[in-house]
């Protein structure tokens, strides 16, 4: 049977259609969490921002256009300023530095988003490639949304070469993963 | 001090500056290309770290917990607050059967016989009318579904019990689920008797029809609705329908769905998906 894209499904959310918003919520769900879990480190937390992501989409705060990408990228990326805002709400002390890269533990099967575990695969690893300091400047940067500031004391790397490290880092990344996808092909 | 505008590419991306600087740097965006290069190369190369993330197991019940906070914030703004312009837009009430919701395979030829913007002008027209009674107390309609389920549960065990073995035979059933998430609910029979083959369909809890408009049921093969058969409903919204199968043996059943049409007995559906098998 024909499902409706993710498009279609936001267009009828947009008309406050709550079966496609149930339908959305449930191709998404885990994958929002899990990225919301990974950034807070707290069960609590990460269902908060994603109730608040689901919100947004539902009450339509902030508009996702089709000719910028992905609508699962757009998303992906609400979910992301939210988990911030949180962070920097509770303004926690400690840094989790989460120990993930490891092989071989990449929890149950994912039926639905082949993608998250493909490109999870290949995206652990090419960052295992990385540094000790690129990694955690990665992780303090994308996963943690720290500021330069903040960043810096963490590090010990002087303030003005952050955004050239963090560059850097996602650069090695990228060549990494270029390789990797070479390769698979 | 003059701050430079491009060291704040970082904070910017991270959400770390105030309204004030977030205003400033964006002024600064448009007339910095670099600043917009990066930028871009930013979201590009980060654009996939989000599945990095291991999967972790939801805790129990956030769907019901997030769907009903997100849902119920939505009534009570349906109350308070009528005729801003976001209300306007709103809403699909659980109860109204004008919700612009399109089934699955009957979607390609809904589009093709209405069109989907004059359908959704007359949808808003109606919605702003209907706007004030359509906030149903959640809870209430979860009861009631809740009986006709069990209400629905005994008729079919009465039909199963009618079927005579040796004559009759049930070739499939199937829970008709409502598309708008209320309390309609129906169920559908295939039964094959004597080389005969009868699709029997059951509904309870539809919403009442109005003037020429009747329901009707459709065998949904690949893309193609099939009709099969209108019918009625009485004051307690339930209704049923019996209609003979012709070239079973050529016929492959994808979907069962029932729509409100404007009139009995339609070659191919005008209306709107209420209920449909999985
Ligand atoms: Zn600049």
């Amino acid at each position: 049977m024909a499902k409706m894209d993710d498009k279609q499904l936001y267009r009828r959310i947009q008309e406050h259609d709550q079966a496609a918003l149930e339908t959305l919520y449930d191709k998404y769900e885990k994958l929002l969490y899990s990225f919301a879990y990974k950034m807070v480190q707290d069960p609590q937390s990460a269902e908060e921002i994603v109730q608040e992501v689901v919100l947004k989409l539902w009450k339509g705060t902030g508009t996702y256009d089709e000719t910028k990408g992905k609508f699962s990228s757009w998303l992906l990326t609400m979910t992301r300023n939210t988990a911030i805002d949180m962070i920097r709400k509770q303004d926690k002390q400690e840094v989790h530095l989460s120990n993930e890269w490891e092989p071989g533990d990449s929890g149950p099967q994912v039926e639905d988003m082949i993608e998250w575990k493909e490109q999870g695969e290949t995206l652990k690893k090419a960052i295992r490639t990385l540094k000790k300091e690129q990694i955690e400047i990665v992780e303090l940067f994308y996963f943690k949304g720290y500021s330069q500031r903040k960043i810096a004391e963490k590090t010990n790397i002087p303030l003005g070469t952050i955004k050239g490290r963090i560059r850097l880092a996602l650069k090695h990344l990228r060549q990494e993963l270029a390789g990797e996808r070479g390769t698979q092909l | 001090m003059s701050t430079n505008q491009c060291d704040r590419l970082i904070d910017y991306f991270n959400r770390q500056l105030t309204e004030k600087e977030q205003e400033q740097f964006e002024t600064h965006l448009s007339s910095c290309e670099e600043c917009r290069e990066e930028l871009m190369e930013l979201r590009e190369m980060t654009d996939d770290l989000p599945f990095l993330a291991d999967p972790v197991e939801p805790p129990e019940e956030m769907k019901k917990r997030i769907l009903t906070n997100v849902l119920k914030d939505e009534d009570k703004k349906d109350t308070s607050t009528k005729a801003s312009k976001e209300n306007v837009v709103v809403s699909t009430s659980r109860r109204s059967r004008k919700s612009p919701f399109i089934y699955g395979a009957l979607a390609a030829s809904l589009l093709l016989s209405v069109g989907i913007n004059g359908w959704l002008w007359t949808e808003n027209q109606q919605l702003v009318g209907e706007n004030e009674q359509i906030s149903s107390d959640f809870q209430e309609v979860a009861e009631e579904r809740n009986e006709l389920v069990t209400e629905l549960t005994a008729i079919r065990d009465s039909i199963e019990e009618d079927v005579q073995p040796g004559t009759s035979q049930v070739v499939l059933t199937a829970n008709l689920d409502s598309t708008l998430g209320d309390v309609s609910n129906g169920f559908a029979t295939l039964i094959s008797e004597q080389n005969q083959v009868q699709l029997v369909i059951q509904v309870a809890g539809m919403p009442e029809l109005e003037g020429t408009e009747a329901y009707q049921a459709w065998i949904i093969e690949g893309e193609t609705p099939i009709p099969a058969g209108s019918f009625e409903i009485d004051e307690a919204g339930n209704g049923a329908v019996a209609f003979n199968v012709q070239d079973i043996e050529n016929l492959n059943v994808d979907q069962i769905a029932i729509t409100l049409e404007p009139r009995p007995n339609n070659e191919l559906p005008e209306g709107e998906v209420l209920l449909a098998s999985q």
